[in-house]
């Protein structure tokens, strides 16, 4: 009943217009075929009925012709057009020159192929595709006795600049992330890969809202089958709207229960660009900075452009800590719940006394305590999120206060507690993707009950049915596990270390096979008399 | 018709192999030897290894001359519908029970040595749920698990083996057969049978992508797992000396010696996550198996949906079988060298036997053909 | 995908909400860090154990001055070891806990009278820690060494004797023995080797006051403990004492020598003494 209350008042109106009076095919609903009509005058009604009263809408009368006979109508949505496009290079041209033309049908190429000052002209017999074209900030020309259209790309917002991703920063690396338009971020993209083998696809998703969404990749390296998989996927998307990419990533994704995402998102140019390299696809999303790739294996999300910038050592040992951090942001509170709770005879007998001693007092078992700071620390942590900016230090003042001291001097939790909690905490924010993160922390409740009924070897029991879970999962077709499971020893180059720049001869054997051998073997620096280099320089000559 | 597409690789059948002989190890082989005296366990074991190379040999063999097809399937080929059916059960039901002893020693493990107060069948059914649930995903998932899970086993036994180092002392494997062979025929006879298990292969080697890889991946298992056991004697018996014997899980006993720079102590959480990761593996590839087993008699498209009613019956098993640790000592000091060598032994001559018969009969058959150049 | 989940919750379920069975909170556990064993009359067995009191070791870390012991003395009897240390938890209102339990000390009446029987239960028990020191105390019942030992820099008795064992198994003194349980008990089956336990005495911190005799002189003086020497064992019966000297003898013989000073006359200059330090020494393990 509900939702069929917009059509009933959509009928109502439309049938009170004026306009709409003289020609029947005005009130109905527009078909995606709906030829345009002859007269302007017919036209006008059928755009004003067709956005309704939106006031963003302008309908402007131009008189071209000798003496002003013919009329052309202007339209276009204020706010998606750039102002001095149309004043400048329509309305001020077309009023100088547009005198001359006889007929309307001379007039009408008259605007086409000389007058209209736009890089991108295009021609449509539809009113529908018309309207369609003037929603998304084209400016359309509709005259008399002409069946067609003309519609100019005078698109021209108000954007954001390009800016560092606030979610994404690295210390070393480009500063510039996506913004929310879709252009700015392909021209990014081609700006990195400047080969006209990075192919751009752009489909228009969504019955309402007509987002559009682009595949990129490299053609060449991208796995043919892939691309037409991921081709697919989008095809049968059939939903009203798309806001975000996060809508696309559930609706492509292999498996949509996993509390792993299979599908990669970022803000960063540079780590899209890396990943087309490897022979990945990119999805864009027009109105998001966020970016898909595909395919994806577990360990990507664990790594940042950083670890390819710094130098090898660097990389890898940076790696390596967030490897720890994240086994240490899902295990670290269940761990300490086993231990204290289940394996008392594994600490050594000081420390063991101590925990003791300081547990003293407290009411709670150790399972419910850690829950119960781990919920507070969860609620703080989405409070500092939402909040604005100026309020946020006054709650992280109090989040410290209420569960660093007086939590423990209330006796409420132990001091070691709050150790562990607050490690996990930081641990968990160190997982460079937050939907990874926020994953691990959704399964840390899970490891903690489990820790909590059957001790060690529940996480042991836990972590396994993760791992079979994990093993069972395919991101568009590769294992998600790959190269751990299955093992691919030629893989390890960029697993827990990352072998040098001139080391990594090929690319991901399960995603970049088009074309495996990235670069040749002679890469390997030195002085100019160093073996390296003189072995190197012999291949070359 | 195809019941399981998945494919898995030389490496991954042995990691699978060598995890299947872990827990048998590792639990049940230490416990039940009953040697006296006990420094002789490690002669027996060695001894084992060595004696059960040719029965794997044969299995693997046999399997080779018809390897598109699972040992349900060919054994229906060379013995009939009727009796190759029969075969066919006999062997689910092994598996099953091999299943259930396996279930019931690891929770039997851990109620008496680490939680007495948890019932066994909280450790019970969540093994057998993490098992069905790998079985669930198919062999591939299986194969992976198992090659990683195995290095990671492999290195929570070198743990286990080497960290009690200061309380070891050599001189107690001395001396050697001092009452000569006859007290370790028995344990060797034990841990003979628990190699036959490996009659699993003629389920795999459909699924194997390189068939070629067989005999060297069961080999380099028996070898593996060999090695591990005889090395586990041997520590035991240089940790324990003669009170192994009293022991009943010597495995726990020896992680409890750990201490490492007086921080972490008795870490039986090693061989306590070992063996959930290895019984968790082992189960899924026993349940794929009788699973996979089951649909082949049975003529269905799909196992999957076989795979937790067995896995429920197993438990079932588990736990109606025995009434305690005892009884499973008992069970397999008694019952378990005959009944485990009379059923994979007996399966596998009659079967060699009829393949003999009928590869001569059809000379110039697709059997031969195979057999050929698999040589 | 949905027959999964039910699947799933009813065995999550099963195994989160039925119970904690194995649970044990730190605040419910008693520790016992050191635990005697004697005989008393009606063949009954005593058990003397030490527990640490965590809130006691908290105060002092707060306030540096702590006049409350840090530990617990408390002694019950049965006919075996084992009913013994279950009649403890009538008297304890924590659980006493084995695991850490460093040291097992047994009364030399005891000692003579056989202890197979009692180390077989510490063998067994799956708590019980085989790395436990075995030490047998000279001259005097487990039960009023426990009671009176103590040691001025460390809180807990069983800390400082740990103290000691531990520069006693680095070999920095070749005269005591090292003993752990599980060293006993393999000593014990094997054929042709005897156990040899750790012999220790009481020490008074303080000479007696002339005058003060029989109890009183026990209440006052607190007792440190010696390690030395070496307690012999035939089977499991306690048949004599081994002097410093005898005892690195014992460990010469062993191999077990690491370190450890020798005292021998300088060979050309009678009267003198020189102390060698022993650097290195062939091990056997």
């Amino acid at each position: 009943m509900l939702r069929s209350l917009p059509r009933l008042l959509g009928k109502i109106c439309s049938v009170s217009k004026p306009g709409g009076t003289k020609n029947d095919s005005v009130g109905k609903p527009l078909s995606k075929s709906c030829p345009m009509p002859k007269k302007v005058k017919v036209k006008e009604a059928f755009i004003r009925q067709a956005f309704g009263n939106s006031s963003d809408l302008v309908v402007r009368e131009l008189h071209v012709g000798p003496g002003g006979k013919f009329t052309v109508l202007m339209v276009y949505l204020d706010g998606l057009v750039d102002k001095a496009i149309i004043s400048e290079n329509m309305i001020e041209r077309i009023s100088d020159r547009a005198d001359r033309c006889r007929t309307p049908g001379q007039a009408y190429d008259d605007l086409k192929n000389r007058i209209i000052a736009v890089s991108d002209v295009k021609e449509t017999g539809n009113l529908y595709d018309f309207l369609n074209y003037v929603a998304r900030g084209y400016c359309g020309l509709v005259m008399d006795d002409v069946p067609k259209a003309l519609v100019a790309d005078t698109r021209g917002w108000a954007q954001r600049n390009i800016e560092e991703p606030t979610t994404e920063a690295t210390i070393r690396g480009a500063k510039e992330g996506f913004v929310e338009t879709l252009r700015t971020n392909t021209a990014l993209l081609r700006r990195r890969v400047k080969h006209p083998r990075l192919r751009i696809e752009e489909y228009d998703i969504g019955t309402i809202s007509k987002t559009s969404v682009a595949v990129a990749y490299i053609s060449g390296l991208a796995d043919e089958k892939v691309v037409q998989e991921v081709r697919n996927r989008l095809g049968r998307i059939n939903v009203d709207s798309i806001q975000e990419s996060g809508q696309v990533e559930e609706l492509i994704e292999d498996a949509p229960f996993s509390p792993f995402p299979t599908i990669l998102r970022t803000e960063r140019p540079d780590k899209v660009a890396g990943a087309l390299f490897e022979g990945r696809i990119a999805i864009l999303t027009d109105g998001t900075p966020f970016v898909l790739i595909v395919p994806v294996t577990l360990t990507m999300f664990l790594t940042t452009p950083e670890d390819y910038f710094e130098r090898t050592f660097i990389g890898s040992a940076l790696r390596a800590i967030r490897y720890l951090a994240f086994f240490t942001s899902l295990t670290l509170p269940s761990l300490y719940v086993a231990v204290t709770t289940f394996h008392q005879e594994m600490l050594p007998t000081p420390l063991v006394l101590n925990i003791a001693s300081q547990r003293e007092g407290v009411p709670f078992p150790a399972v419910v305590e850690a829950l119960l700071m781990e919920v507070l620390f969860e609620i703080l942590r989405e409070a500092g999120v939402r909040l604005p900016k100026i309020v946020g230090p006054a709650v992280s003042i109090i989040g410290a206060l209420v569960i660093g001291e007086a939590a423990m001097r209330a006796g409420l939790v132990s001091p070691i507690m709050v150790v562990v909690v607050a490690t996990t905490g930081i641990a968990s924010f160190a997982t460079p993707v937050f939907s990874l993160a926020i994953g691990a922390r959704l399964l840390r409740f899970i490891m903690l009950l489990l820790a909590g009924s059957l001790g060690f070897f529940g996480i042991v029991a836990g972590l396994f049915g993760l791992a079979i879970h994990l093993t069972s999962l395919r991101s568009f077709g590769v294992p998600f596990m790959e190269p751990i499971a299955p093992i691919l020893v030629s893989e390890f180059k960029d697993l827990l270390a990352r072998v040098p720049w001139w080391a990594m001869h090929t690319r991901p054997a399960l995603v970049g096979h088009e074309d495996l051998v990235r670069q040749g073997r002679d890469q390997k620096p030195g002085a100019p008399d160093s073996p390296s280099r003189r072995l190197a320089d012999k291949k070359q000559i | 018709m195809k019941v399981e597409r998945g494919k898995i690789s030389g490496s991954q059948l042995m990691a699978l192999l060598v995890l299947t002989r872990l827990v048998p190890v590792t639990i049940e082989f230490p416990s039940v030897t009953g040697i006296n005296p006990p420094q002789d366990a490690w002669v027996s074991s060695l001894g084992a290894t060595l004696l059960s190379i040719p029965v794997i040999l044969l299995m693997a063999h046999l399997s080779l001359k018809y390897s598109d097809k699972t040992i349900i399937e060919y054994s229906q080929l060379l013995l009939g519908n009727f009796f190759g059916k029969i075969v066919g059960f006999v062997l689910v039901w092994y598996w099953l029970s091999v299943a259930a002893t396996m279930l019931r020693s690891v929770g039997d493990a851990y109620t008496t040595a680490i939680m007495p107060e948890t019932p066994i069948l909280a450790f019970i059914i969540t093994m057998a749920l993490l098992g069905a649930n790998a079985a669930r995903s198919g062999l591939e998932v299986v194969g992976r698990l198992g090659e990683v899970n195995m290095l990671v086993v492999i290195l929570f036994v070198l743990l286990t083996l080497s960290l009690p180092y200061k309380v070891m002392s050599f001189e107690n494997l001395l001396p050697v057969l001092a009452r000569g062979i006859k007290p370790i025929m028995l344990p060797m006879g034990t841990a003979i049978s628990f190699f036959v298990e490996f009659i699993i292969l003629g389920m795999v080697v459909p699924c194997l992508n390189d068939t070629g890889a067989l005999i060297r991946s069961s080999l380099g298992a028996v070898a593996i797992s060999g090695a591990v056991m005889t090395a586990f004697t041997v520590v035991l018996i240089a940790v324990f000396g003669p009170t192994l014997s009293s022991l009943m899980l010597p495995a726990f006993s020896l992680a409890r010696m750990i201490s490492i720079g007086e921080f972490l102590e008795r870490l039986e959480v090693i061989p306590m996550g070992a063996w959930t990761i290895t019984v968790a593996i082992t189960l899924a590839f026993f349940f794929w198996a009788s699973a996979v087993g089951m649909a082949q008699l049975f003529g269905l498209r799909r196992f999957q949906s076989l795979v937790y009613p067995l896995a429920a019956i197993s438990v079932a098993f588990s736990i109606l079988f025995f009434e305690s640790f005892l009884d499973l000592e008992l069970y397999f000091n008694e019952v378990w060298v005959a009944y485990s060598l009379s059923v994979t032994l007996g399966i596998t001559i009659i079967l060699y036997v009829a393949a003999l018969v009928r590869g001569r009969s059809s000379a110039s058959g697709k059997v031969t053909r195979l057999c050929r150049r698999n040589r | 995908m949905s027959k999964f989940i039910i699947i799933f919750i009813t065995a999550f379920s099963a195994s989160t909400l039925t119970g904690c069975w194995n649970r044990r909170e730190l605040d419910t556990l008693g520790f016992v860090t050191a635990l005697g064993v004697d005989r008393t009359g009606e063949s009954k067995i005593e058990i003397t154990v030490h527990v640490a009191k965590p809130f006691a070791i908290a105060r002092a870390t707060e306030s540096s001055v702590s006049p409350e012991k840090a530990f617990w003395v408390v002694s019950s009897t049965g006919s075996t070891a084992f009913e013994a240390i279950r009649n403890l938890l009538l008297q304890s209102p924590r659980r006493p806990f084995y695991a850490h339990n460093r040291f097992i000390v047994i009364g030399e009446e005891c000692a003579r009278a056989g202890v197979g029987d009692i180390l077989d239960l510490f063998a067994r028990d799956g708590e019980a820690r085989r790395l436990a020191r075995v030490e047998v105390v000279k001259g005097s019942t487990a039960r009023q060494f426990l009671e009176q030992v103590e040691f001025e820099l460390e809180r807990l008795p069983s800390e400082g004797g740990q103290g000691i064992s531990r520069y006693v198994q680095e070999g920095v003194s070749a005269e005591p023995v090292d003993c752990t349980l599980n060293s006993f008990l393999r000593c014990l089956e094997a054929e042709g080797v005897e156990p040899v336990a750790v012999r220790v005495e009481a020490v008074p911190k303080m000479p007696a006051a002339p005058g003060s005799v029989g109890d009183l002189l026990r209440d006052q003086v607190k007792i440190s403990s010696k390690h030395g020497g070496a307690a012999v064992f035939k089977g499991d019966k306690l048949v004599g004492w081994l002097d410093e000297r005898e005892t690195r003898g014992v460990n010469w013989v062993t191999g077990k020598v690491r370190s450890g000073i020798l005292v021998i006359d300088q060979p050309n200059e009678k009267g003198k003494l020189v102390s060698l330090e022993i650097l290195r020494a062939p091990r056997a393990s």
